[in-house]
């Protein structure tokens, strides 16, 4: 019995589930690597326009809401531990514990995305995006613009890889609680992690670099 | 067959050294450490990217496979930047920011000539140029304004090149003697035509070796 199940857990053209296993990881992990490629343009580009504009980045990232980004971050930290302790239930065969650390993961997630769309609303009240309505109070308001094109455009590329980690973990849910999931096989869940956490390294250098810029 | 299982207490153990360095890194950007917040700021952030990537990512268990993946996305992330930052730092595209532009010092009037417009028999306009050098960052620089513009305590509107604070502020520079006003208006202006990136080689700001 236990033959027929590893007989059947893998697909035909891999010698193992393990060989299975370690393929989609590292697949996953490949596709990571082009991921930090991706936004690494977007981080050189701030790297660029932060080192010629210094004065204005310390202006634009003062006028970021400081405590709603914090709080976003421990969000997401949060999301991380619920996600990992999804993965981990989901090693153990704990069926019921992972369809609760992936809902708690979604409710994370979602609350971030909330908080987010707050902090996005206020600056559109502020006239601080980028555009023909730009308007802000500093001496360098041109430089400024540059530094809300960044910060919209990584925080934009980041929200969106929240949204579709949102989606890959309410299928994963779904397919969680109707049983799919065993210690033998819980690769899905275990590569949404990876990409999981993946976003929430984004943040972690997106925090300091949008929202600490200068506020001593 | 189910890979390595990282026992609960460990991940609640990143989780909580995850937010204390949250915290760490959010008291750090209060004090005034100069260009070490910037260091700081990247250090935390990498070291709560690492225990990310060894613990809730299973690095630390994963294959020999995986590590070279991980070394040699970061290696191309470092060479990105690195190959980027190496031409704008010594091409001199940036030579105008603000990181070159030291303290503005030792500013006065250099010379005063026609305008050159007027010249061609205009009426209205200004009808003197004035040259002001100071010393920016071992440098001299020299600013060409005109009788028109606006000289405050706050800075000079030409070239341009605005300067909020004393956008509308008479009176006009008329008087050349270097006066208070005169003096801080210049290396304010100075400083900010510098930094604006707006003023360009022999137009309203020329660089020239002290």
């Amino acid at each position: 019995m236990p033959e027929a199940r590893a007989m059947a857990s893998h697909l035909h053209h891999f010698d193992s589930a393990d060989q299975q296993k370690d393929a989609a990881t590292l697949g996953m992990w490949v596709f990571l690597i082009t991921e930090i490629l991706f936004f690494g343009g977007l981080f050189m580009a701030y790297v660029v326009y932060r080192s010629g504009y210094p004065g204005a980045w310390v202006e634009a990232s003062r006028s970021l809401d400081l405590r709603l980004g914090a709080i976003n971050t421990a969000v997401l930290i949060c999301s991380s531990l619920t996600m990992a302790l999804g993965v981990q239930a989901a090693q153990l065969g704990r069926r019921k514990a992972l369809v609760g650390w992936l809902v708690a993961t979604i409710l994370l997630g979602g609350a971030f995305l909330g908080i987010k769309s707050v902090e996005y609303a206020h600056k559109f009240a502020e006239h601080h995006v980028p555009g023909p309505s730009f308007v802000f109070h500093g001496a360098e308001a041109r430089p400024a613009q540059l530094f809300f094109s960044l910060y919209f455009a990584m925080t934009g590329m980041h929200a969106l890889h929240m949204v579709i980690g949102l989606g890959l973990l309410l299928n994963l849910a779904r397919q969680s609680r109707a049983g799919r999931f065993t210690p033998a096989y819980y690769t899905p869940v275990e590569m949404a992690g990876l990409y999981w956490h993946f976003v929430d390294i984004v943040w972690i250098f997106l925090f300091p670099l949008l929202y600490l810029v200068g506020r001593h | 067959m189910s890979g390595h299982v990282v026992p609960s207490k460990v991940y609640f153990a990143i989780f909580a050294t995850l937010i204390v360095l949250t915290g760490l890194t959010v008291a750090a950007a209060m004090v005034d450490l100069g260009p070490l917040n910037t260091v700081v700021a990247m250090s935390i952030a990498c070291a709560k990217a690492t225990l990310v990537v060894l613990y809730f990512m299973h690095a630390r268990y994963g294959s020999r496979l995986i590590w070279v993946m991980l070394c040699a996305g970061v290696l191309w992330l470092i060479i990105l930047i690195a190959l980027t930052m190496g031409d704008y730092a010594t091409r001199g595209w940036m030579k105008q920011s603000a990181r070159q532009v030291g303290a503005v010092t030792a500013p006065r009037l250099a010379a005063v000539s026609p305008f050159p417009e007027r010249q061609r028999g205009e009426d209205r306009g200004p009808r003197e140029r004035i040259d002001v050098e100071a010393q920016v960052s071992g440098r001299r620089l020299v600013v060409a304004f005109h009788d028109d513009s606006v000289i405050g305590p706050g800075g000079i509107e030409t070239g341009g090149v605005r300067c909020p604070e004393m956008f509308g502020q008479r009176p006009v520079m008329r008087h050349h003697g270097a006066s208070d006003s005169f003096t801080r208006g210049l290396a304010s202006s100075a400083t900010r035509i510098a930094r604006s990136g707006v003023a360009r080689t022999g137009r309203s700001l020329r660089t020239a070796p002290a």
